[in-house]
């Protein structure tokens, strides 16, 4: 008698460290999603009960709720939250470069509260830098409550706040790219899969509360003539000056205020306030993150003359509330200030440019990149927002050129970025990714000694095997330096062909590449 | 990456609470935000349609961009905004809400129409009849035969300003064969486009199809009558004027063209099926009644060089005896037409006058084309 075959009970499927931390990275990116959009709803709760709608429309709440409320704000902060006042990003790279990664959870309520505030009350300032340091935060809490190693907690931190800058502007690819190339100011393959993940569930949640639609409506336009890229970089060179103008002019200014004593730095951002309230009797446009008005420049609601004077009593505004200390980030400003002066010179165009033109919503999107990448001095991300902000791929070409022209100019111009220059004041020192690019990277071939013949040079590799580790040129200095250890010599060969040998290199080569070697040791 | 993360069941457990929690805070936030935005948003697109009623025009924008900052899906503050700024002449950014509404439903009559309206104020004449067209097949709240009618005039009147003539007498056909039963005042203006773009017998055929259905309409009556007389179909034209006459006898305006008809046809040699006796004697009538209507017009100052030798010649042609001839009766009629036409200025307005004007106008129709 056969006895009967038992099947084994299928076993649970065991999950790796690496998809638990992705599993993290999605959590994350829930939390962070979830709080970014009730920090959005917020914003438009006190904005529409403290300002009334339209904005504008009433001349009290116009003057008294952005100083009140940007004043109440940045008291709240400043003497109870002070790791929460200042720029997101900057204490985001503090957390990841000075404190290990974490952000306490108190900066999350307090930046939410605090932003929410000054935001809905028309203080001339956007909610994505802190949606950024909101994220970070819950991805820090997150972290520390399943007990991250020190290391890993550092990671975790980016993670977050790509996912909150996803969720604020609804930019997942932008998103990614902003803190690869701000945050972490490089590719690391290692979270990369975390930060996709967190930023793409981050935006889930927004869209599922706010919608698939993108930032902005854009009417349909086309590239109607190929000379009009020459107007768009010209729309680039604009946006690169005033750009370097607005960072100097900002730099000044909140140095100055910086300095000032503790009891007129608490009177400053309701000095800021009442600034905003008195322009937005006029221009009610500049008050708040500024999305309306964007949206009503991408329709050709506004004269170039009324686009200009926008763009700069936006400028005005934003930076005194910057630099008063009023809780908020500067994304949506430089979105605002670049659409308007983009805007301005499109309207223009359609007057004076001989060949036909774009209509003035394209400059509009155009300009908005522009002025992003000469401020905050990130091309690519900038590239990408304007693209995913819009839904517009006809824009990608001229933005392309344009932020490439303002990036570079303001590159030129100015040696410090926005980031970089608030750290500084900040009294913090954190790595410049811009200067970290910039740096030329040392080579093997920068270092090696070539070989007159391959069958001189002492433990060259030979067909039959390498005797020690090998080297090709193009590697880094850093790689080679790893590769020694017991081997005095390394072999460089060719890409092509392993057999043939190059040259070789000591460790005295690259130490003298670095310029730290005694040359009399040769 | 190889990443250390204790297991630990109940942290879990309080992370997907937490998660639930924050999830259930967000979705209280969102149905408060979603009440008191639709609110402030129906309010204000309440206001601003109230606005668009007492002609503020301006108001009524400010109140739809209001309503459209708190809801930018909002179709119906879209569409009267768009429709608003259009009226307000401000054609870019009308059409920029107008092309992304009509992205949405392309369908749609008033917003063809209304893009097809700036396509035509910025002279792209391919786009805006696209648009025309489409508004016309298009959708229409309420009574959309109207409104396509409506917006067939107003392409009829975009094409006669190019001077596209084959066109607009296809527009004109299509809406008159489109046209229902009872639609006087559309078939009217059917009608008198068909006559004006040469096309005169289709504007009868019109009328006639029209009077059929209103038979006690005496404006269309009367536009029929002379419709038929301009085509020479002056008895056609004598039944109409009568049959208006017996729904209105007091017309004394209908009266008077009745008397000339009648005079017409007492006097044209042109009519069909008289007799070459007839047609003769009826162009020396016609020559005679030119000679008396233009009496005064002899001593007169302002009189062309030559009216007088002419006046002669044809005054001793009336006093030779009247024959059966053809050629005579072509010069007669010749003669007759120099004479009245060299002295316009001196026409009297009466019936007699009215009607050798209709008859000599008949003449030269006939003789051109021959010429």
């Amino acid at each position: 008698m056969n006895r009967p075959t038992i099947l084994p009970l299928p076993r649970r499927p065991r999950v790796t460290e690496t998809q638990r931390f992705l599993l993290l990275s999605i959590a994350i990116g829930l939390f962070a999603g979830l709080l970014v959009v009730s920090f959005h709803f917020a914003i438009d709760l006190v904005s529409w009960f403290s300002l009334g709608t339209p904005v504008g429309g009433s001349r009290a709440a116009t003057l008294l709720a952005p100083m009140l409320g940007g004043g109440f704000a940045a008291m709240f902060v400043m003497l109870l939250f002070r790791e929460a006042a200042g720029s997101g990003l900057v204490h985001t790279k503090a957390a990841l470069y000075i404190s290990n990664g974490y952000v306490p959870f108190r900066t999350v309520v307090a930046k939410f509260v605090a932003c929410a505030t000054a935001i809905g009350t028309g203080n001339s300032l956007g909610p994505e830098d802190p949606a950024l340091q909101m994220g970070a935060g819950v991805a820090s809490w997150l972290g520390r409550a399943f007990s991250l190693p020190r290391e890993h907690l550092r990671l975790i931190v980016p993670v977050g706040a790509a996912a909150g800058i996803a969720a604020a502007f609804n930019t997942p690819i932008t998103a990614v790219l902003f803190v690869m190339e701000e945050v972490i100011g490089s590719w690391t393959a290692s979270v990369l899969g975390s930060i996709v993940l967190a930023s793409v569930s981050a935006v889930v949640v927004a869209r599922w509360f706010l919608g698939n639609e993108p930032l902005f409506r854009v009417p349909a336009f086309e590239l109607t003539h190929p000379s009009e890229l020459a107007l768009y970089a010209l729309v680039g060179i604009v946006g690169g000056l005033v750009g370097t103008a607005f960072v100097r002019g900002l730099g000044v200014l909140r140095g100055r205020l910086t300095d000032s004593p503790r009891r007129m730095r608490l009177m400053q951002p309701f000095a800021a306030g009442a600034a905003v309230g008195l322009v937005g009797l006029f221009l009610p446009q500049v008050m708040g993150a500024g999305y309306g008005s964007i949206d009503s420049a991408l329709h050709d609601e506004f004269s170039w003359r009324l686009l200009l004077m926008l763009g700069i009593a936006k400028m005005l505004v934003t930076a005194l509330c910057f630099a008063a200390g009023t809780p908020g980030g500067m994304f949506a400003p430089t979105l605002f200030v670049g659409a308007m002066i983009g805007g301005s010179i499109g309207t223009l165009a359609q007057f004076y440019w001989p060949f036909a033109s774009s209509p003035p919503s394209a400059y509009v999107l155009v300009g908005m990149g522009t002025f992003f990448a000469a401020v905050f001095r990130a091309p690519m991300t900038s590239v990408f927002m304007v693209f995913e902000v819009s839904a517009s791929y006809v824009i990608i070409l001229p933005v392309m050129v344009a932020n490439f022209v303002a990036y570079l100019l303001a590159r030129k111009l100015s040696p410090i970025t926005f980031f970089d220059m608030v750290a500084a004041q900040d009294g913090l020192q954190l790595p410049s990714h811009e200067r970290q690019r910039d740096a030329p990277t040392l080579r093997v071939e920068d270092a090696m000694r070539v070989a007159p013949d391959p069958a001189a040079v002492p433990g060259a590799a030979r067909a039959d095997g390498p005797l020690a580790p090998v080297l090709h040129p193009d590697q880094s200095l850093d790689t080679a330096l790893r590769m020694f250890g017991r081997h005095r010599v390394l072999t460089v060969v060719s890409r092509e062909d392993v057999t043939r040998v190059l040259g070789t290199l000591k460790l005295d080569d690259v130490l003298r590449a670095y310029g730290i070697a005694d040359t009399e040791s040769r | 990456m190889a990443v250390s993360i204790p297991r630990s069941r109940p942290l879990t457990v309080l992370v997907l609470v937490l998660l639930g929690a924050l999830f259930g805070a967000t979705a209280f936030l969102d149905s408060v935000h979603h009440e008191v935005r639709t609110t402030r948003a129906r309010d204000h697109l309440d206001h601003g349609r109230e606005r668009a009623t007492r002609d503020d025009l301006v108001g009524a924008v400010r109140e739809y961009r209001a309503a459209l900052s708190l809801e930018r899906e909002h179709p119906e503050a879209a569409r009267a905004l768009a429709l608003t700024l259009l009226s307000l002449g401000r054609l870019s950014e009308a059409e920029s809400y107008l092309g992304e509404l009509l992205r949405r439903d392309p369908a749609d009559g008033a917003l063809n129409r209304g893009l097809a309206r700036i396509h035509a104020a910025r002279d792209r004449q391919y786009e805006a009849r696209s648009s025309y067209q489409r508004a016309i097949y298009g959708e229409w709240p309420g009574d959309a035969l109207a409104d396509r009618v409506d917006t067939r005039f107003e392409l009829i009147d975009y094409l006669t300003r190019l001077d596209a003539r084959e066109e607009i007498l296809a527009e004109l056909l299509r809406v008159k064969s489109e046209l229902p039963a009872g639609q006087t005042v559309a078939a009217r203006r059917v009608a008198d486009l068909l006559a004006r773009h040469g096309a005169p017998e289709l504007a009868i055929d019109t009328l006639d199809s029209a009077a059929t259905n209103a038979p006690r309409d005496v404006e269309l009556l009367g536009q029929l009558a002379d419709l038929q007389m301009t085509t020479g179909r002056s008895a056609d034209a004598r039944g109409t004027l009568r049959r208006a006459l017996a729904v209105q006898p007091s017309a004394t305006d209908l009266r008077e063209r009745l008397t000339v008809i009648e005079r017409v046809l007492t006097l044209d040699p042109t009519l069909p099926g008289l007799r070459l006796v007839t047609r003769t004697r009826r162009a020396r009538v016609v020559l005679s009644a030119v000679m008396e209507q233009t009496r005064a017009c002899r001593e007169h100052a302002g009189a062309p060089p030559g009216l007088a030798d002419t006046r002669d010649e044809a005054a001793r042609r009336l006093r030779r005896p009247a024959r059966a001839d053809a050629e005579a009766a072509e010069e007669e009629l010749a003669l007759a037409s120099r004479i009245w036409s060299a002295s316009a200025a001196c026409h009297g307005s009466d019936a007699e006058a009215l009607a050798i004007a209709q008859v000599l106008q008949r003449v030269e129709a006939l003789t051109e084309p021959s010429a």
